[in-house]
């Protein structure tokens, strides 16, 4: 096996919280992956399932495509790469399962991704979540490139303190917008395509803006955790190892973010983990 | 490249396939600037979709995008090309217009029709350079002509399009292909093109693939030797890039 990761870039990751892996999809991989969900994208748009909404016509055209991996054998084929595999093992210290995967085109005028927690919504316990960001187009700061707050995978999960009645609101990608902690600042990365981004459930994080005319900042994300996790909320009966088989735990009725609402089924109200058919 | 050969091709059945015109970065530049058209135009509103043809409505036909985009006229007034051009009609040419089609899976065709019937080009016919984007034949929307038509009239057509019927903005006609003419599908590649007479029949096919667009981009020219024109009579652009005023032409539509 090729050495993907140093002890350093290790010891880096747990520092910092994140580490960008250079190369490890070939352009044929990305060109690959691109391919399967442009043609995902064509059947949806010719079904109707995604149309232009008049207020955000060319950021309403690409919305995240989540859990291809599962009905797209390419994709699987993509997200099970054992090299992946592998780094995350590295990171984690054991066996990583896939919890979920999301695809984002983010095209030009499609605004940011507030600073978050992933593991505020996964409830992964114990432990947290990993993430394999994969760039598929080179991305920096003005495509809307990821951003992170340094260290901040030490802390435990913030409460965005938002109003907990407005449940749709509440489990929105802006209920569970976290302010930068004093002291800290926010760091803009730039990536190229085949690279991959790995970083902690607990830090915080977010994208920019695409602010481009004409660049779109593909990404295939896949959220990891350890083998040895108990519960969590998203996907946990549709776990999937190395081999590709289903792996099941149990659910967690106890996520971060349901504490302030009166039911867990609140989470499934709100619509938080349909997944785009 | 045997120029006299290609001549006696084109003098003969109205329209000849040149291989390799442009080259494959000329190729991917272009698909690329009308990548940056369409985001710009439907972050804009300017293309809107129409639900009832999501896909078809959301890549519509871009017309005369060379007035306002100085890569795309480098690319219709590219020299080694329009010399090729020259020497079968024997004149300098003009160019009168651009069309791109994203042609998206599914979609349909054109029918067969003569250009110069709503070009409208006098004295003489408008000439056309067709440019393969994608690895084109029958299935996925390639081009087939009707060999030797070019020495006929203009004819009349069967059906005229409005404007409101007609996604390919009114100057298209449906012909019959006449009787004992042959109908010869072409195959091409990104970069060859296509050189054909205004009064050559010509269509193309459905876009059958599944999940492949067929882009390509058509340019019409004039010799300078013509005096009046139905389409862009006042928007022709010479060699130089400067853009030309000729006579409308009235009589164009039978």
């Amino acid at each position: 096996m090729k050495n993907l990761i140093s002890k350093e870039q290790i010891e880096e990751f747990h520092k910092k919280g994140f580490i960008n892996v250079k190369g490890v999809y070939s352009d044929q991989e990305v060109n690959s992956i691109n391919k399967q969900f442009r043609n995902h994208w064509i059947q949806l748009v010719q079904n109707g399932e995604i149309h232009a909404k008049e207020d955000r016509p060319l950021e309403s055209l690409f919305p995240r495509m989540r859990d291809y991996h599962r009905k797209n054998p390419v994709i699987m084929k993509h997200t099970l790469k054992s090299e992946v595999f592998d780094l995350m093992k590295a990171v984690i210290g054991e066996e990583p399962l896939v919890i979920s995967t999301s695809y984002y085109f983010k095209s030009p005028t499609t605004r940011e991704l507030p600073l978050h927690q992933d593991n505020y919504a996964f409830g992964v316990f114990p432990g947290t979540t990993y993430a394999a960001w994969v760039s598929l187009d080179y991305t920096d700061e003005q495509n809307g490139g990821l951003q992170f707050v340094r260290g901040t995978q030490e802390k435990e999960l913030e409460d965005p303190e938002k109003d907990p009645t407005n449940v749709r609101e509440y489990f929105s990608d802006k209920g569970q917008e976290i302010n930068v902690p004093k002291g800290s600042y926010v760091e803009n990365i730039t990536t190229n395509p085949g690279d991959v981004v790995i970083f902690n459930g607990n830090i915080i994080h977010g994208s920019n803006a695409n602010v481009t005319k004409d660049r779109y900042r593909r990404c295939l994300l896949t959220h990891f955790t350890g083998v040895s996790v108990e519960r969590l909320a998203l996907n946990f009966n549709k776990l999937v190892n190395r081999e590709g088989e289903k792996v099941r735990r149990r659910f967690n009725n106890n996520t971060k973010i349901a504490e302030k609402q009166g039911t867990i089924f609140s989470i499934k109200d709100a619509g938080y983990f349909d997944s785009w058919r | 490249m045997d120029i006299g050969k290609h001549k006696k091709e084109f003098l003969y059945n109205g329209y000849t396939i040149i291989k390799e015109a442009y080259s494959n970065q000329e190729v991917e530049e272009l698909k690329r600037e009308y990548e940056k058209v369409w985001l710009e135009k439907v972050a804009s509103g300017e293309i809107k979709q129409d639900l009832t043809k999501p896909l078809n409505s959301l890549y519509p036909r871009q017309r005369d995008t060379h007035l306002e985009n100085k890569e795309i006229l480098k690319f219709a007034l590219k020299e080694s090309v329009l010399n090729v051009l020259e020497m079968f009609i024997d004149e300098e040419v003009e160019l009168i217009s651009t069309n791109f089609y994203y042609k998206p899976p599914t979609m349909e065709g054109i029918p067969f029709h003569q250009d110069n019937y709503g070009i409208g080009v006098s004295p003489g016919t408008c000439h056309a350079i067709w440019t393969c984007l994608e690895k084109t034949d029958e299935n996925n929307g390639g081009m087939r002509f009707v060999p030797e038509s070019h020495k006929l009239e203009l004819l009349t057509p069967k059906k005229v399009y409005n404007d409101e019927a007609d996604t390919f903005g009114g100057y298209i006609q449906t012909l019959e292909v006449p009787d004992g003419y042959d109908i010869i599908s072409v195959n091409t590649e990104p970069g060859d093109v296509v050189i054909y007479h205004g009064h050559a029949i010509h269509d193309s096919t459905k876009n059958k693939s599944a999940s492949d667009f067929r882009n390509s981009i058509i340019c019409h020219y004039c010799g300078t030797s013509s005096k009046k024109l139905t389409l862009n009579y006042n928007k022709i652009i010479n060699k130089k890039g400067e853009r030309i005023r000729k006579r409308v032409n009235m009589s164009s539509f039978k």
